[in-house]
């Protein structure tokens, strides 16, 4: 037990640089690789950082946060390499975002909106018009809205075959579930979505 | 069992759900995301990944984000002994303006204090000498965010393993940048200084010593925020926040 008491030094002075480079990655790597699993970890994130990235704003985190968030979903993907089966990397990049996606939910939830107020101008890549700039926000804000709403397995379903493209059986795939349960969380999800449209335009005054 | 067709991709959306789903089409990463993540992986440049495979051999045996072997040869009570140990050691480092972290030898953790005025006094101290004042306005108004609630210390061991140990992370990395954004400088160093003495191998050390930074150049605490951007940018050449910290520094210059 002697071994485990933590010595508190004083005064101690690392010296930086020279010794600080090897300090602090010495600190700051978690993970050795040869050079297969540098190229296999890069082709990861060269084909999958996109889906990743945008898997993580449809499970309801931030577009200011989205870049940290994707870069801690390949940080565990670095450390766990050895764990990911040839084939299934999206598999895994999926569940990973889910479990950042979700931890940061809890932490951001309390200023999560002014987070999101702030930044939200800055979405998207393509320089729309002001009115179709305005329409993008307000629609984005309300597919947000929905998805924040949805049940955490309907979610990752509708996210994944509404706006993902993908078919029901690469999300069952990628999911671990029956083709007849990504089916039923589908329908139920867009029962959801279809009543959230009418209520949305309602509100905004559309009218059906 | 047939394919259902997809509201929008297949155009089985009427009008109104449409103009909810086409919003996603622009929804994507800005273009240097990738590349920042990369660099974070060691990926970009070459550098880093050099220097990490000759000397990670050691560090990479955890693959949790922080190292659980203390505290499972411990037990609870050890574990809970050594945290409030190394919050002290953060709180007492904070205090005397100084850096602390855990440095880790073998299967022990020991809280070290590095005297960061020790350090400051690099005779490198760059034309840096003439800047003074904080950093200027946040973009964020101070009123518009709630006040940062500090992650209760007590909650886990700081070397719970996997996704409690992530979750605490992000939640006390999230807490500094609250402070900060908040107004409340002297609150996000604590902060972050906090975030690196119990996650010394965390995801976001570098996050967490950017925050810092910013945090001392808001405070006016101009030198150690010099020096600690220095030692950071020595540490961390290619890394993407280096390049901000040199913006940083730059346009707090009065």
């Amino acid at each position: 037990m002697n071994d485990v008491v933590p010595t508190v030094l004083t005064e101690v002075v690392i010296p930086h640089p020279p010794a600080a480079p090897v300090l602090a990655a010495a600190v700051h790597r978690p993970a050795v690789h040869t050079a297969a699993d540098e190229a296999r970890l890069r082709s990861m994130v060269d084909a999958h950082f996109d889906f990743v990235w945008r898997a993580l704003r449809g499970l309801g985190i931030p577009s200011a946060s989205a870049d940290d968030a994707a870069q801690s979903v390949f940080l565990i993907a670095s450390q766990k390499l050895a764990n990911i089966a040839p084939g299934s990397e999206r598999a895994f990049l999926f569940a990973t975002a889910r479990g950042v996606a979700a931890n940061l939910r809890r932490a951001q939830r309390s200023y999560h909106q002014v987070l999101d107020a702030a930044t939200h101008s800055a979405e998207g890549d393509r320089a729309p018009s002001p009115e179709e700039q305005l329409a993008a926000q307000q629609g984005l804000r309300a597919l947000e809205r929905f998805l924040a709403g949805l049940d955490e397995d309907m979610r990752a379903a509708f996210v994944l075959f509404e706006l993902e493209g993908m078919t029901t059986a690469e999300i069952a795939a990628l999911l671990a579930v029956p083709m007849g349960t990504v089916a039923s969380r589908l329908r139920r999800a867009r029962e959801e979505f279809q009543a959230f449209a009418r209520r949305f335009h309602g509100a905004a005054g559309g009218g059906p | 069992m047939s394919e259902p067709r997809r509201l929008l991709l297949d155009g089985g959306a009427s009008e109104r759900e449409r103009d909810i789903l086409r919003a996603w089409e622009g929804v994507g990463p800005s273009p240097g995301a990738r590349a920042r993540t990369l660099a974070s992986l060691g990926l970009a440049g070459g550098v880093g990944a050099a220097v990490t495979s000759t000397l990670g051999a050691k560090a990479a045996v955890g693959t949790g984000v922080t190292g659980s072997i203390a505290p499972k040869a411990a037990g609870i009570g050890a574990a809970s002994a050594l945290k409030w140990l190394a919050i002290g050691a953060a709180t007492l480092a904070v205090g005397a303006g100084t850096v602390g972290y855990v440095a880790r030898t073998g299967d022990v953790r020991r809280p070290v204090i590095v005297s960061a005025p020790a350090a400051t006094q690099s005779p490198v101290a760059a034309p840096a000498s003439t800047l003074s004042a904080p950093a200027p306005s946040d973009p964020i108004p101070v009123d518009a965010l709630p006040r940062a609630t500090p992650p209760a210390p007590s909650a886990q061991s700081p070397a719970s393993p996997g996704g409690a140990s992530l979750a605490e992370q992000i939640a006390a990395i999230d807490a500094a940048r609250t402070a900060l954004a908040a107004g409340d400088p002297s609150g996000a160093v604590r902060l972050a200084s906090q975030y690196e003495a119990r996650f010394p191998r965390g995801s976001f050390w570098q996050e967490a010593e950017v925050i810092r930074i910013d945090a001392m150049l808001r405070s006016g605490d101009r030198a150690s925020a010099e020096a600690a951007a220095r030692r950071f940018v020595a540490a961390h050449p290619t890394s993407p926040h280096a390049a901000r910290l040199r913006a940083l520094l730059e346009r707090s210059t009065p």
